[in-house]
């Protein structure tokens, strides 16, 4: 990921509801959830829903697909992850003496993961 | 109950004070209960976060960051910042004091120098708020893999992470 994309990605999430909209799909992460059910857990007025949701979705941070009358939102796992690595890349150089303090708190979960991301595609 | 109609200020100053019976009593009633305290903690987390969110969102500072990530627990100095990114002084400095505001960085003078590092603790604390919960309990399922990887670097050039490296064997 190039330094534009990252900071729009950032100035993207810099704003309240969209953070909270972000975390949502991203807590609902491979299948997204429809637009409706965003707007019905967080409170959000649909009109203001779908301009955040645009600002997202031209940040890359999340894919948008249509499903009969329904227009499903998902997080773009790979963009959180760019921007995330892009954020920490070489993180603490080559000195060891920050390593530990460099890995995440969730490295509990971590440790099940792959190193790469392999995402299951939905059909 | 639910469709009586709202008052606005002006009819509530003419209607004057509810009568006692139905006057809202202050804390006997109501106390300051867990639940505020929760919110209050939650809405603080959340502006923290999105304060170091609108820091980092800038080209100069997002490239004084990754630096001093790079540079790990020996810090930068300010000159040091300065010139590898070529910033004029003040606006260096101004740029290090937005992203100290924002706890992404600390500072410590040592005699005539000003070392800057990355506020690691922060950092993390941000990477996992925007990660939370990530994709439900679906992790538990090896197919699915959503848990960001915080070693790009040796992704990058295929070199094993540490922390990964002596956790995997």
């Amino acid at each position: 990921m190039k330094t534009p994309q990252v900071l729009v990605a950032l100035a993207a999430l810099a704003q309240e509801t969209r953070l909270a909209v972000y975390r949502l799909l991203v807590e609902h992460a491979p299948e997204g959830l429809p637009a409706g059910q965003v707007a019905e857990r967080l409170g959000i007025p649909p009109n203001s829903l779908s301009f955040h949701f645009k600002e997202l979705t031209n940040a890359g941070l999340i894919n948008s697909r249509q499903d009969g009358r329904f227009v499903w939102y998902s997080a773009d796992l790979d963009a959180m992850n760019e921007v995330v690595g892009y954020l920490t890349e070489n993180c603490c150089g080559s000195s060891a003496v920050c390593d530990p303090k460099c890995a995440p708190q969730s490295r509990q979960i971590a440790a099940i993961a792959v190193p790469r991301l392999k995402r299951k595609r939905s059909a | 109950m639910r469709d009586a109609p709202r008052l606005d200020t002006v009819q509530r100053e003419a209607l004057g004070p509810p009568p006692s019976s139905i006057r809202f009593k202050p804390h006997r009633l109501r106390p300051l209960t867990s639940f505020l305290y929760f919110y209050n903690l939650r809405n603080m987390e959340s502006k923290g976060v999105i304060t170091a969110l609108a820091a980092l969102a800038q080209e100069t500072r997002l490239g004084i960051f990754r630096l001093l990530v790079q540079a790990g627990a020996a810090g930068q100095t300010a000159g040091a910042i300065a010139e590898r990114l070529d910033v004029a002084a003040p606006t260096l400095s101004f740029h290090l004091k937005e992203l100290a505001n924002a706890g992404l960085v600390s500072s410590e003078s040592q005699g005539r120098f000003v070392i800057y590092r990355a506020n690691y603790p922060t950092m993390n604390a941000l990477l996992e708020f925007l990660t939370a919960n990530c994709c439900g309990a679906q992790c538990a399922d090896d197919s699915v893999v959503c848990v960001p990887v915080l070693t790009p670097a040796s992704r990058r050039t295929g070199r094993a992470p540490r922390a990964a490296k002596s956790r995997r064997s």
